[in-house]
């Protein structure tokens, strides 16, 4: 494996050679979440037909929806599959995405704000036929909720529950009307059904094949239905010609699962591909430089961080988490090392979320007040501890970078990296004693209230929740009670930036950058809009010749 | 004769259970399991216990094993966690491609090993043997990964012959002729060291063997070189060979990971790999029966061949 790394260094500094800084002049023209004009708007007369690949790195989990909560999973699911809600994923303005009807036309919420009145889209019908109703969103509903339901499926359930936890009772109003009444308000509730958890499949097909058996036979309302899977290999989609909205100019869609990079970049340069989600910072110049391909931005707001330890240690000191804070620099890292392809992270939520950007004065490189912080939190000659971190879409490099800071004020960290599957498991259930930070990444992408409710609340430390770094503060706890309810788009980001700004001061964890996650598209796709989401409209998207 | 082969076959049955028994306790070792990786990282310890409890990992181990091991005697090998997809369909088709890349490069491999081989031996201290033989040492240390990613470079993005990776075109790919396009890189990077293993294995037997005496009293009775070389010093000179290739085959089949990988060659390298990493267990289990199950039985294949290239070698 070393061998490899070893040729696609040299690759890489061939390519940097021959073509210069155009990777660094790409990126700085497409910075995060910029605005362009819409692509599916403007890019001439669509064609119908062709086949149009994209390629992942990773094979996806089951083909049911609601059984897992990874993006790559979803994305496929939602092109057959859609849930009452979506995100508008032609929205280029940058920031948070907006909320918009997808099979609801509409909804009201109650002036107390506990019940949502979802008035759904008429002559909807399944792939297989079946109408789309009240019925089917009650049977997908009981689905996730009701143990005594037929189609119930524990993990569905599970990962639908930071939906369906806040909400008291489902039920039909008439044909076309579908109500749910929560147990007390939640501001972000419609921005929490946009949830990829809660894609509708067809109640015949539940029927028909049972709640496992639908795996082989996915039958939703979207855009493209299930040709066939292979498994480790592809997923075919075809048109659907009955599409509510209008059937796709594209015959067929064709995910592959590549998971070697280089093996990624051959197949997208000799054509076989159209689209790659998935790259190394170091490939993006030999991308770049091709003619026929666009280097293309999905600012996916996720934010690279070391979860601190809060319980254990000389990270439960603040003046030391925001000594950590001060000890790292910004410039070496997303300049020279990630070739600009992230900016710098300000807070530990992204440009993309409503709150952002919090008000109080972001931490910048500092080594020497760093320093003084550490005196002063009783570590004047500073002190060791160990990071935590599983092998899979880590960026070695970064670490070994922040050690090297660290260690120029004194703080001396050994890094403990582990393979995934075991990484995942240990760190899930909280950051164990030994350790004095944990490195992940975290999506804020559908909602942020509540995802600073399962990071930050002392009520979500595992296994209630993500808040592995065990984090305590009553203050947040209280700011995100009173944040929770309010519907208000404006007045929840005000209040939910006042929890930021505590967390700036308390510094839990130490931010390091955004991705602006750089993907490559042939230049031949048409009406591809890529917005800060992980997931894209493919029903605009069209091939030119 | 039979007899040897039934016996032979009885004997692999205890070698395939320890192989079961031993992966399955190892992978089981390890931290992590599926239902922590298919939920991702932003799953609570409470929605993975639910999925654990759903698929059964909670169960003893004795039980999980007892489960697997009643259904394998019934030819079933479960379903994949991860895809929930039949692992046996999805093996044989995966193991099928795997068979067809390292056969394809077995044929390259002998083809011109044996070729080089028998030139250099018979032309020692040629040119064309200090050439293949520079040649052969260079294949043999030059890493898969290297190779393949040179050949796409040049074969395949540069010039444009043969695809750079995947097995058909995703797009109106099928039939014989897409499949022989797609397999020329793969087989001959996966078929540069054993080529290079059976140059230098020919040469050196042939060597040994044109120097018995029976070579010289060939010659003696004047036999043509050809008739000689083949007829006499060839055959006896394939016994070492003929081991080696079987080896191989079996560390082809086993070891054509990266290849498949740099390739995108869906062969059961790439499969078990990924079901390690995602903690599939009744995919691993499945994978390494079926890749122990072949190298038995090339072994035994190659051991039979003997009692026809040696008919001194008599099995009992």
């Amino acid at each position: 494996m070393k061998r490899s790394t070893t040729t696609k260094a040299r690759l890489t500094r061939r390519a940097f050679l021959a073509q210069g800084s155009a990777i660094a002049l790409v990126a700085a023209c497409a910075p995060a979440g910029t605005s362009s004009p819409s692509a599916a708007a403007a890019s001439g007369t669509p064609k119908a037909g062709g086949t149009f690949v994209f390629a992942t790195n990773v094979d996806v989990a089951p083909l049911i929806p609601g059984s897992t909560a990874t993006e790559d999973h979803q994305r496929v699911l939602s092109l057959m599959y859609e849930g009452l809600v979506t995100q508008d994923l032609h929205y280029l303005k940058g920031g948070a995405l907006p909320e918009k009807p997808w099979l609801a036309e509409s909804w009201d919420i109650s002036p107390d704000g506990l019940q949502y009145t979802f008035k759904l889209r008429q002559n909807v019908k399944f792939h297989d036929g079946t109408p789309f109703d009240a019925e089917a969103v009650k049977v997908n509903y009981e689905r996730a909720t009701l143990a005594s339901s037929p189609y119930y499926d524990r993990t569905v359930a599970g990962l639908s529950a930071k939906v369906y936890n806040y909400v008291a009772k489902g039920e039909v109003v008439d044909k076309y009307t579908w109500r749910l009444t929560l147990k007390s308000p939640v501001g972000e509730f419609i921005r929490l059904m946009a949830d990829r958890v809660l894609l509708l499949v067809s109640p015949a097909a539940l029927a028909k094949y049972g709640p496992a058996g639908i795996v082989d036979n996915p039958v939703g309302t979207g855009p493209f239905t299930f040709v066939r899977r292979v498994p480790g290999q592809r997923i075919e989609l075809a048109r659907n010609q009955n599409y509510w909205n209008g059937a796709p100019y594209l015959d067929k869609v064709i995910m592959t699962f590549i998971t070697d990079s280089q093996a990624r970049l051959a197949a997208l340069k000799s054509g076989d591909i159209d689209f790659v989600l998935a790259m190394d910072p170091d490939q993006a110049a030999i991308y770049a430089a091709d003619p026929n391909v666009n280097l293309v931005f999905n600012p996916v707001p996720k934010t690279w961080v070391w979860m601190l330890n809060f319980k254990q240690g000389p990270t439960a000191n603040k003046l030391v988490r925001q000594a950590l804070n001060y000890a790292w620099n910004r410039d070496a890292l997303v300049k020279n090392l990630l070739l600009d392809l992230a900016t710098p992270a300000i807070a530990p939520a992204a440009p993309a979320n409503p709150a952002w950007p919090p008000t109080r004065a972001p931490y910048t490189y500092d080594p020497e007040k760093a320093k003084k912080l550490l005196a002063d939190a009783g570590y004047p000659n500073g002190f060791s501890m160990t990071l935590l971190y599983g092998n899979k879409g880590v960026n070695d490099q970064v670490n070994t970078l922040i050690q090297s800071d660290f260690r120029k004020v004194g703080v001396d960290v050994k890094l403990e990296k582990m393979e995934y599957a075991t990484f995942l498991s240990i760190f899930s259930k909280g950051l164990p004693d030994q350790y004095g930070a944990g490195q992940t990444f975290w999506d804020t992408s559908a909602w942020l209230g509540l995802w600073l409710d399962s990071v930050f609340s002392s009520k979500f430390q595992p296994p209630k929740g993500n808040n592995r770094s065990w984090y305590s503060n009553p203050e947040v706890d209280r700011l995100l009670d009173e944040a929770r309810p309010i519907s208000d788009p404006k007045k929840s980001a005000d209040a939910y930036r006042k929890v930021l700004d505590v967390l700036m001061e308390d510094a839990p964890w130490v931010w390091f950058y955004h991705d602006k996650g750089p993907m490559a598209l042939r230049k031949r796709v048409k009406g591809l809009d890529i917005t800060s989401s992980s997931f894209f409209d493919l029903k605009t998207v069209w091939l030119d010749a | 004769m039979t007899r040897y082969i039934v016996g032979r076959l009885i004997q692999t049955i205890p070698v395939l259970w320890g192989a079961s028994l031993i992966v399955f306790l190892l992978i089981r070792l390890i931290p992590g399991d599926a239902a922590t990786v298919m939920l991702g990282s932003d799953a609570t310890p409470e929605n993975v216990a639910a999925l654990r409890q759903q698929l059964g990992l909670d169960d003893p181990i004795v039980i999980q094993y007892w489960n697997w091991l009643a259904k394998i005697l019934r030819a079933d090998l479960g379903v994949s966690i991860q895809t929930r997809q039949p692992v046996f369909e999805t093996l044989v088709t995966n193991f099928g491609n795997t068979l067809i890349l390292t056969v394809a490069a077995l044929i390259i491999a002998a083809t011109a090993g044996v070729t080089a081989g028998v030139i250099s031996a018979t032309k020692r201290q040629s040119i064309f043997d200090r050439v293949a033989m520079v040649v052969a040492l260079f294949g043999n240390s030059m890493p898969a990964f290297w190779l393949g990613l040179i050949l796409i470079l040049t074969l395949g993005l540069g010039l444009g012959w043969f695809p750079t990776g995947g097995m058909y075109a995703l797009r109106g790919g099928g039939g014989l002729l897409d499949l022989l396009r797609h397999l020329v890189l793969p087989a001959i990077t996966l078929a540069s060291v054993t080529t290079a293993l059976i140059a230098r294995m020919v040469r050196s037997s042939m060597l040994e063997v044109l120097n018995q005496e029976y070579i010289t009293t060939a010659r003696g009775k004047g036999l043509t070189s050809r008739t000689t070389i083949w007829r006499h010093a060839f055959r006896n000179a394939l016994l070492p060979v003929v081991t080696v290739m079987g080896l191989q085959f079996g560390y082809l089949l086993g070891g054509a990971v990266l290849t498949e990988t740099v390739f995108d060659w869906p062969g059961v390298g790439l499969m078990t790999f990924t079901a390690i990493s995602t903690r599939d267990v009744p995919v691993i289990q499945g994978a390494i029966l079926m890749t122990s199950t072949s190298f038995v039985l090339i072994n035994l294949l190659v051991d039979l061949t003997y009692a026809y290239l040696d008919p001194r070698i008599k099995y009992s």
